[in-house]
């Protein structure tokens, strides 16, 4: 055993085998990660760094307090306003100002839209291949596909045989092309994957649906910032006008937009409730050990 | 053995009818013309997915998550069946060593054959070390994919311009890529915007698979296609730009009524970017409809303009930095000189008009 002290005051024991992962794929941003493992594969010093660093503390300073949020939201622009928002909260909590009802509303709104989509994106998009083995879906039968998803969410409708077999048809010749895409190099032989081939097929199925399915969520937020990614923040409210019932309502939030975004939080509910949930617990049961 | 995008529409069982209507909204999206259908359809039926190396530097991946909103094509499409996106360390299965032999393969296999996308920009100060990449600087990984690659796309204001960590102080020295030392020189298209438009970047990768080939680029290095016009060219709110009638306040009658935010700040009149036309999120709105004014995030340096929230004719910080840029930052000064000479006749005459009734 070897013990090193750090210049930033950590002690870490370096001794055994050490792995370097660097870059981790698996978030938003740069990042690397060490690890060193004794000769039982136990994990006995883990470091993380962040490798990016543009100073955005540094070029804030003297800035308007007005636009300070438009340059702390570029700090991610998958978490996209979160910094954003509490940007404009420290500005207000600052000078004291109470914002209307209605603007911390929708402010919610856009925060929780956010919350929702990022689960999606980060749980399939960014980090399933770690669970997930696309190349071991192709060994599925898609009837026993579609008995695990009507046993997992009996609500979800796409779940019928044809359906996974067409998709799973997909998958095969775009991995017969050989140009795997985002699934080159990965670690598909490894034991460490423990999915049954069906319950691949079926997340890799969702990783699509949910491919599919985020850029509406987001469309709530395009409708109170007009963008999205990085919609538009305003200290003292939002900038979105209410007028729902007034002469040229067509010009603020209005009777349709709120229709629409109550239909895209239902239809939000729905895929959360009848996917996500499901897939992850489905998941968690097989890796639980 | 590649396969070409039509054999991939095909084989998941796209018929040849509809593959022909993708090809023709195709065409209309890209404001190409019926005539071009034909050449779209022969194009995505004998090409190979060509590979793509999208890098990140110094950024906040929101054109990456601005890319899979694009509901016109599916950016699922986009990878599944357009491109071999073979490198993106968001998406990519691969990580640490892996990933980063990925780069290798591909130059060995493609050279002078590939798509390099950059999203986000180079720091050169500290050695480069204020952006690292497998334990090396990002730049060194940058010019490398640069020396092999076709052409580059330089993703949003960052690659484009530096963006915000460009910012004054710019305390990493972050540069745009067409301005970093030493990268090789190949053909490179800036879609600025932060992030650029979805259907905007999906529109550039189609144009660009369909005629081998950059659309019309203007001086500036951006498709004309997207960027020749400002945002308050196509504006909506314009007749009430022309009419004199303005939003004050956040909440007043005019802002519930939708006029023109041009006082609150609005950059619209030196903007350029298709934010007003095609719109966001499959065409349901843009930042001037949903009630706040445009920051100008496509444009070189906007976060250096003055506060978002100041009248454009304001425009003392313009020019501040003795560059190349200086001829494109006076020309904005004059646009928005201009801009205010027209809004301030139109004012004047609604002024008469209002006085005449009284
Ligand atoms: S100033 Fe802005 S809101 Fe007014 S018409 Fe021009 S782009 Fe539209």
């Amino acid at each position: 055993m070897s013990i090193i002290n750090t210049p930033n005051g950590f002690s870490l024991d370096d001794s055994g085998k050490r792995v370097v992962v660097d870059p981790v794929t698996r978030i938003e941003g740069h990042m690397r990660c060490e690890v060193n493992v004794d000769e039982n594969n136990i994990i006995r010093n883990a470091v993380s760094t962040g490798t990016m660093w543009r100073g955005l503390e540094v070029i804030l300073k003297g800035r308007a307090p007005r636009d300070a949020w438009a340059f702390t939201q570029r700090i991610c622009g998958v978490c996209t306003g979160t910094h954003a928002l509490i940007s404009v909260r420290a500005v207000e909590d600052a000078l004291g100002i109470d914002i209307p009802e209605n603007a911390n509303s929708i402010r919610n709104i856009m925060q929780l839209t956010l919350q929702v989509h990022y689960h999606l994106v980060h749980f399939y998009h960014l980090h399933a291949l770690d669970w997930v083995n696309p190349v071991n879906a192709l060994k599925a039968d898609p009837k026993a596909t579609s008995e695990l998803q009507q046993k997992v969410s009996p609500s979800h409708p796409k779940s019928s045989p044809g359906y996974f077999r067409d998709i799973q048809n997909h998958l095969k010749k775009f991995v017969e092309s050989g140009q795997l895409g985002p699934f080159k190099n990965g670690y598909w032989t490894n034991p460490a994957y423990l999915l049954p081939p069906e319950a691949d097929l079926m997340a890799v199925t969702h990783y699509l649906e949910a491919l599919d399915f985020q850029k509406d969520i987001m469309k709530i937020r395009t409708i109170f910032g007009g963008k999205d990614p990085h919609p538009n923040w305003l200290v003292g409210g939002v900038p979105c006008p209410i007028n729902v019932d007034g002469v040229g309502s067509v010009g603020g939030l209005n009777m349709v937009n709120l229709n629409q975004i109550s239909s895209l939080i239902d239809q939000s509910r729905e895929f959360i409730k009848n996917v996500y949930i499901p897939d992850l617990l489905a998941v968690a049961q097989f890796y639980k050990g | 053995m590649t396969e070409t995008f039509y054999d991939v529409m095909r084989r998941q069982g796209i018929t040849r009818r509809s593959f022909l209507k993708f090809c023709s909204l195709t065409a209309s999206a890209l404001g190409l013309g019926p005539a071009m259908v034909p050449r779209i359809a022969e194009a995505m039926e004998t090409k190979p997915r060509i590979p793509v190396l999208w890098l990140h530097g110094l950024e906040c991946t929101c054109c990456s998550e601005s890319f899979i909103r694009s509901a016109h094509p599916l950016a699922k499409d986009v990878v599944l069946s357009m491109i071999s996106l073979d490198y993106d360390d968001t998406i990519m299965a691969a990580a640490g060593h892996q990933a980063e032999a990925i780069i290798e393969e591909t130059i060995e296999k493609y050279d002078g054959n590939y798509i390099l996308a950059v999203e986000g920009n180079p720091p050169l100060d500290q050695d480069g070390m204020s952006c690292i990449i497998s334990g090396r600087p990002f730049l060194e990984q940058l010019k490398h994919a640069a020396d092999h690659c076709k052409a580059i796309i330089s993703w949003g204001s960052c690659a484009s311009w530096g963006c915000v960590q460009a910012a004054r102080p710019n305390p990493t020295r972050a540069t745009p890529v067409h301005k970093v030392p030493g990268i090789a020189d190949k053909p490179i298209i800036k879609v600025p915007g932060c992030p650029p438009i979805a259907e905007v970047m999906t529109a550039v990768i189609t144009y660009i698979l369909t005629f081998e080939k950059f659309p019309e680029l203007d001086r500036q290095g951006r498709p004309k296609m997207f960027y020749s016009q400002r945002i308050h060219d196509k504006c909506y709110r314009r007749p009430h730009f022309d009419a004199g009638q303005f939003v004050e306040e956040w909440d007043d009658e005019s802002a519930r009524k939708g006029y023109c935010l041009y006082k609150m700040g609005c950059k619209g009149p030196t903007t350029y970017n298709a934010c007003s036309t095609v719109r966001w999120n499959g065409g349901l709105s843009f930042p001037v409809q949903a009630g706040h004014p445009c920051i100008g995030c496509s444009e070189n340096g906007f976060w250096d303009k003055g506060s978002f929230y100041q009248h454009v004719t304001d425009t003392h910080q313009f020019g501040v930095e003795a560059n190349a840029d200086k001829v494109g930052l006076a020309s904005a000064g004059i646009v928005c000189a201009a801009a205010a000479a027209h809004a301030a006749v139109t004012a004047i005459k609604n002024a008469q008009k209002k006085g005449d009734q009284e």
